[in-house]
Parts: structure tokens; sequence; C-alpha cells
């Protein structure tokens, strides 16, 4: 898939804000995901990602900006849009007194008619076609959120939302959903938006993000290009610990957290990371381990604490 | 000393004349009963026609069995009802034994002589107030009934009659009624008497058809004489 | 077509719909049974008034005054019963989560919620349906058929109404009976539509229904007043298909008046849940 297919735009909002009384949850949002994306909405508690979230599922009315999915504006085209969409809002609920079978018939066939080999197929793909015809309500947290996975991709969307999708899954589950994003994005040629709390998660599968906080958009792109802006820090094993922080203390692009037992620990700006290895290197100081901190979580904590200049 | 004398011999003078009207009223119902003294019992088809404001019901049929002295049954498919007094023929009815009877007047009646008895019975259990009846002397046939009871009913029947089997019995008799009804008006009114006392007039035409005048019914035909319902029997 | 399947198929799939059906049976069968031991004297009672002045014949306790005589007190069990299932049509799906999946679905949200309401009314139908069917066969089995004696009590007079008249008026009448429960279907569905638990709905009914009754009967010229406005007024007009003559105007003008409150109430509905915020 060539760079023309991956910038078209599936979905936008431009202007999307939405208040409740006199509380702003989500202003004046402008957000741009494109085909195959695997993009990542972050924000921490309360700031807005479940109702900006809800807004494109049309689960809450806009108060103002519109929303196109596909090019299209979704409250115009509202069923043909929603039919190659498809969600996940918190966590999946089911009919608890239907089997599993009857749940996704009657879910998915809102969509289009499923034929009951590409039920008995989608839950296959989650592991729980020997339970498809239990009730729900005999199923665990995470078998249910498994076959919220199911309904998702029963009916073949080309953007599938997912708020919070690893929520409540043991380090396996959460394993298995990663891989699944992962697949759907590379495979099927899927569009996945999802929001969570677990930054290490979406570090691991996302290609774009946004960052919100307080209902405002605080930065939005790909997430490589968005971290290599940040400054890194890196934990290195010396010797001799001495003549490394001689050597290294004064240079302005580099900052000493911490110095001991042969481990020091810097903070070093961005572009600079193969500079300082081979100062190290060509000084004669022995490096036995250099390996870096900078991750998404630091990112994202440091710029909604509004620490960061973008 | 006259005059007190006077009035001490008048009732006196009048009383022979009272026995013999008494005993004159009487004779009018001894004729009766001698007349039907030999109708031992009868069958005949009836057919009620109701014409009573708020009565919204069709004509009505049934088969009446009847025998001496007050033994009656009622045959029908569907449900029936029958008015109590002067529903049906019983010539034991009026038994002067069981009446206080004064001797009205003596009229003409449908061009024929006539007389008219009041009727009080003398077992106060029963609700009648005084029974009028208007009988052709002539023909020995009661004609008009006019029954007032306690409670402010009033019912008049006019009776027609044909001969079967050498007895005069009736082929029609058409009650008018004038009744009392106390209408519940329902919490509406609480502050006012519970009940409205409402007079419900209306006209009731029995008709009577062939007649089997002595068949020899037999008692076991009436063992269940009344309905359930009917616990005033008259 | 497939909304509605599906939201038959859910509705009728919970064991709680058939609460109604086995409270309706239980109650009806021991009713007749009752009346069956005390059959003399509840028709003596019931046509006191009228022995004064009649010798009366005839089956009158038979299977169709019974279902009468338990039709009579249809607004006052039905409603709850209806609630109990109306009232949790669309706030079930937001105690349960399930609005979450359902409403981000193509189809409309009017189209959902029609679909919805639509299973509400099948369901009250099936209900009356049920009761009629309770009362009329097992009554026949007990009492008999037989002309049908209908006394008013505390007013004079009958209506008569001939054995071979009765199945096709009774046909209207529960038909008739089926359109005012709709009323009250459509009340405990509009609330459905307006809170997210299903509690609020079904007592919400019950008090509009009571208080309804009440006031139009309480003893005073300006709640007399009212009584024609309330729905609850005309909710017995079924009774009317038992009178002769029929009174087809009275019936039409019941008829309408229920039918628009049914209309309005699900027209207030689909709108207000059309623009509702899903918080849940």
């Amino acid at each position: 898939m060539g760079e023309p297919f991956r910038k078209e735009v599936v979905l936008k909002t431009s202007g999307l804000s939405k208040r409740f009384g006199t509380r702003w949850a989500a202003r004046d949002l402008n957000l741009e995901v494109h085909r195959g994306d695997v993009f990542g909405f972050l924000g921490p508690n309360g700031a807005g990602k479940s109702t900006t979230i809800r807004m494109i599922l049309t689960l809450l009315r806009p108060t103002a900006g519109s929303i196109e999915i596909f090019g299209k504006d979704l409250h115009k085209n509202r069923r043909s849009v929603l039919s190659r969409v498809c969600g996940i809002v918190e966590k999946p609920d089911f009919y608890l007194y239907l089997s599993a079978h009857k749940n996704l018939q009657i879910l998915g066939s809102m969509t289009r008619r499923v034929p009951r080999d590409e039920i008995m197929e989608a839950l296959d793909v989650v592991g729980l076609k020997s339970r498809a015809f239990e009730k729900v309500k005999t199923f665990s947290h995470g078998m249910k959120q498994r076959l919220g996975i199911a309904q998702a991709l029963l009916t073949k969307p080309e953007l599938i939302i997912l708020d919070e999708p690893t929520s409540g899954l043991d380090p396996q589950g959460m394993k298995e959903v990663r891989e699944l994003i992962r697949r759907l994005s590379s495979e099927s040629e899927m569009t996945v938006f999802l929001s969570s709390h677990l930054l290490s998660e979406v570090e691991l599968v996302a290609t774009r993000m946004a960052v919100i906080n307080r209902g405002e958009l605080i930065v939005q792109g790909s997430v490589s290009e968005l971290l290599e802006k940040e400054t890194m820090g890196y934990s290195i094993q010396v010797s001799p610990l001495d003549a490394a922080i001689n050597l290294i203390g004064k240079l302005p692009w580099i900052e000493i957290l911490s110095a001991e037992n042969s481990r020091i620990e810097v903070r070093v700006n961005p572009g600079h990371s193969s500079e300082l290895n081979r100062l190290l290197v060509t000084n004669h100081i022995e490096v036995s381990s250099f390996y870096p901190h900078r991750t998404l979580e630091d990112f994202f904590l440091k710029i909604t604490e509004g620490t960061s200049e973008i | 000393m006259r005059k007190l004398l006077l009035l001490v011999l008048i009732p006196f003078l009048l009383l022979p004349g009272r026995i013999q009207a008494q005993g004159d009223a009487t004779s009018y119902l001894d004729s009766l009963e001698r007349k039907y003294s030999g109708l031992k019992d009868y069958t005949v088809d009836v057919l009620v026609h109701f014409d009573i404001e708020g009565f919204k019901a069709p004509d009505m049929q049934a088969k009446l069995y009847w025998k001496v002295p007050d033994k009656m049954k009622i045959e029908s498919k569907r449900v029936f009802f029958l008015p109590k007094e002067g529903g049906f023929f019983n010539p034991s009815l009026f038994k002067k034994e069981d009446f206080e009877i004064k001797l009205l007047e003596h009229l003409t009646y449908e061009n024929r002589k006539a007389v008219k008895l009041k009727l009080t019975p003398k077992k106060t259990k029963r609700m009648t107030q005084d029974v009028v009846l208007t009988i052709d002397t002539d023909r020995n046939l009661i004609k008009e009934m006019n029954i007032s009871s306690f409670e402010g009913r009033e019912v008049k029947a006019l009776i027609q009659y044909a001969k079967f089997n050498d007895f005069e019995l009736p082929t029609r008799i058409e009650l008018h009624l004038d009744i009392p009804f106390n209408e519940s008006r329902g919490i509406r009114d609480f502050d006012q008497s519970a009940q409205k006392t409402k007079r419900v007039t209306g006209k009731v035409e029995i008709t009577y058809s062939n007649y089997r005048v002595n068949s020899g019914l037999r008692d076991e035909t009436f063992k269940q004489t009344e309905s359930p319902l009917s616990r005033e029997g008259y | 077509m497939n909304l509605l399947w599906f939201e038959m198929v859910k509705t009728f799939s919970r064991w709680r719909t058939y609460i109604g059906f086995g409270f309706i049976a239980l109650v009806v069968i021991l009713t007749e049974v009752v009346m069956k031991l005390s059959a003399g004297e509840i028709v003596y009672r019931m046509m006191k008034s009228l022995q004064k002045d009649f010798l009366i014949f005839g089956n009158i306790l038979n299977g169709w005054f019974v279902t009468t005589f338990i039709m009579n007190s249809l607004h006052i069990h039905i409603p709850f019963l209806i609630a109990l299932v109306a009232g949790d049509m669309v706030s079930g799906e937001a105690t349960s989560g399930t609005v979450r999946l359902l409403l981000i679905r193509p189809p409309s949200r009017y189209n959902i919620i029609a679909a919805k309401y639509v299973t509400a009314l099948f369901y009250t139908a099936g209900l009356v349906i049920f009761l009629g069917l309770m009362c009329i066969l097992p009554g026949l089995a007990l009492f008999g058929s037989g002309d049908l004696i209908l006394h008013h009590y505390g007013k004079f007079g009958l209506v008569f109404i001939p054995e071979v008249e009765i199945p096709l008026r009774m046909l209207f009448a529960f038909m008739a009976a089926v359109w005012s429960m709709t009323v009250v279907a459509s009340i405990a569905f509009l609330l459905s539509t307006l809170v997210e638990n299903s509690i609020g709905p079904i007592i919400g009914t019950m008090v509009v229904v009571i208080v309804f009754l009440v006031i139009g009967n309480f003893p005073f010229d300006f709640f007399h007043s009212l009584k024609p406005y309330l729905f609850t007024t005309y909710m017995v007009f079924w009774q009317r298909f038992l009178d002769d003559p029929i009174p087809w105007q009275e019936i039409a003008r019941s008829a309408a008046f229920l039918g628009l409150h049914s209309i309005g109430l699900f027209f207030i509905a689909s709108v207000a849940y059309g623009r509702k915020d899903i918080k849940s």
C-alpha cells in the first residue's frame, strides 16, 4: 500500500464540541484519522475521550462542529456511514439471557444479513466457538470482551472504534487484543481508532495519535514523529564513573539525573543519542549497557502537565 | 235521647247489610273457585315481550307447567324472565280465607256486568299491600288486577281469555308496571343520600298458546319448580 | 422488519415477560373456581333488585357472564402487567448497557424505537387476548354457554344478549380492550425512554392510572368536569359492545380519544429519545 492510500482521511472532526450544562467536555476538536491508521486517542481521566467517541458513534449530539466519515457528513448519511463502522464503547454489554450466537445474529444483522457460518467464524477468531450457544450470562469478563470484538468484526467494518479495548483483561488477553488490532490494520486494511489509559499498550500498536486534556486537543500526529521531538532518557552502565561524569557533565545537550554504582541516568536532547555513545567510547570510557527510557507515557504525562513545548 | 238511641241503633241496623255485602264479595271468589275446580293442571307455551325502560331484552319463550294447587315449572332453552305478579294463571291464588275482601263497586266493564273487589292479604309476611280485582260477573272471569305493594310497586294486569277444554284460560296478559327503584349513584354524591329512588314504568305482554289441559302432570315434573333465584315466590 | 423480529425475540426470550401471563392464568382460574363454588350466591346478589319483580330461570351464570365479570376488573390489574414489560423496553437496554451496542448500528433511533413500541403493543395485545381465552375457554367448560344477561349494579334494567351474537361482540370487546390498554403501554413506554431504570416507568405508569381513576371518581364538581379529558374514563369503552343497541358513535369517540393518546405519547417518546444523549 502506497503513501497516497494511507493519506485518505477516514474520520475527520471539525470544531467538534460538546457541552453539558456549563462544562465543556470537548471543545473545538479537529481530528484526522487516515485509512489504515491505528489511531491512539489519549488523555487523562475526564479529558473527554469517551465523550468524543460517543459523538462519533452518534450516542451524543454535538453542541457544535461536524463529523465526517469516509468523506460524508455523519448526521446526514448516518445509515450508510455507520454500516461501514463498528465500535465498542466502554465494556461491551450483551443480552445476557440470549446465547453468544443469538447476540451476534441480532447485532450483526442490524448492519447486514450475516450468515450463520460467518457468525461461527467470528466466534472462532476470538476463541468462543465452543461457547456459541451458551447464554452470555455464563461468560467471564474477558469472554465478553472477546465477544465484543467478535461483534465488531462481524459486519466487516472499514473503521473500528474501540474505547478501552483491553480494560479488564489479563496480560495474555491484552496481548491477544494487541495482536488482533495489528492484524486488523495490516491484513484487513481496517482503520482502528482506539482510546486507552494503558499508554504502553497504545505505544505498541498506534501509528498515529492525538492527546486531549480538559476537552481540548493538545497534540496530534504520528507516534514516532511526536516522540522524536522529545528529550530521551537513558540508563548507561559505564566505567570509570567519575571520568564519564567529567566528560559529559558540562555538555549543553545533556542533563545528568543520577550517577551511582557505575550507572548514570541522563536526559538527552533529540538527535544527540548516537553522539553521546560515540563520545564515551572515543574517550576510553567502557560502556557495558546503553538503553533508552523514552516512552509514550513520559510524553503523555509531560504534555498533559503542560510542561512540553510542541 | 232520641239522637243517642239512633246513634247506637244505626250500626246495628247497617250490620246485617255489611255482613250481606261481605258475603256477596266472598261469593264472587267462590264462583271463581267453583268455575276452575275441575282444572287440575295445564301446560302452555309462553311468550314474553318487554317494553320497559332500561330493560333491553328480546322476546322470551318458554313452556310453563302448572298443577293444582300451586306447582309451577318453567322449561326454557334460554334465560327466561317471568313477571312475579300476574305472570301466570293460578286459579287458587285468591282463596277467600287468605284475604280480607271488600266489595268496592259494581260496574260495567267491556259492556259486561262486573264488580271490583279489594283483597287485603291476611298474612303480613307478603309484601303485597292489596289487590283490586275487576271480575266479569257474567262469565266469572278476572279481567283486571291492580296489585299494590308496601314498597310502592303498582302492577296492573289486563287479561284476555279463550276457551280450552271447557276452561277459560288466559291467552294474553298485559302488565303495566310502575315500580320504584333505588339507584345507587356511586361515590360522587357521597354527601347526599347514597340512593335515589327512581320510578320505572313499562309494559310486559305475555302471550299464552298451545294449552294442554288436565293432561295428568305428575309431581315429579315439578321437582325443581323454581329457579334457585326466585326465593320469593307468589 | 428485521428490527421488529429481533425486538420480539429479545422480549419473548425473557422469563419476566411471562410473569403477566402466569399471573392472569392463576387469578382467572382461581376466580372461576370460586365463582363455581359460590354460583348461586353470586347471581342472587347480582340479580337481587330484579328478583323483586321477576322469576328468573336459565343459566345466567354461564361462561360469557363469567368472562364479562372478570373483564370488568381489566383496568385494575392489567396495567401493572403491561407496565412490567413496556416500561422496560427502552430503559432496560440502558440498565443492561446494551444500549451502547444497539444505538451505534445503522438503523436510526426512530426505527429502533418504533420496533420496540410495536413489540410493546404486541405484548399488550397478547396479554389481553390471553386473558380473554383464559376467561372464555375454562369459563365455558365450567359454566356452560347461554345468553348473556348484564345487569349494572345499582341501576334498574338489564341487557340481554342472545348467545348467537356473543362471540362476535366479545371479539369486538376484546379488540376494544386491547385498544384501551395500548394507552397504558404507551405511557409506560414513554416513561421508559426518559429514564434509565425500569422501576420508575412501572411505578410511574401505575401512579398515572390510579390517580386518573381516583380523580375521575372524586365527588366534587371540579373533578367531575375533568372526567371527559381523562383517558381512564374511556378505558372501559369495550363494555359498550355488550350494550343493546351498540352505541357506535360513543365507541368511535372513545376509540379516537384513546388512539390520539397513544399516538401522541409515542410521538413524544420518539422525539425525546431521538434527541437524548446516551451517557450510560
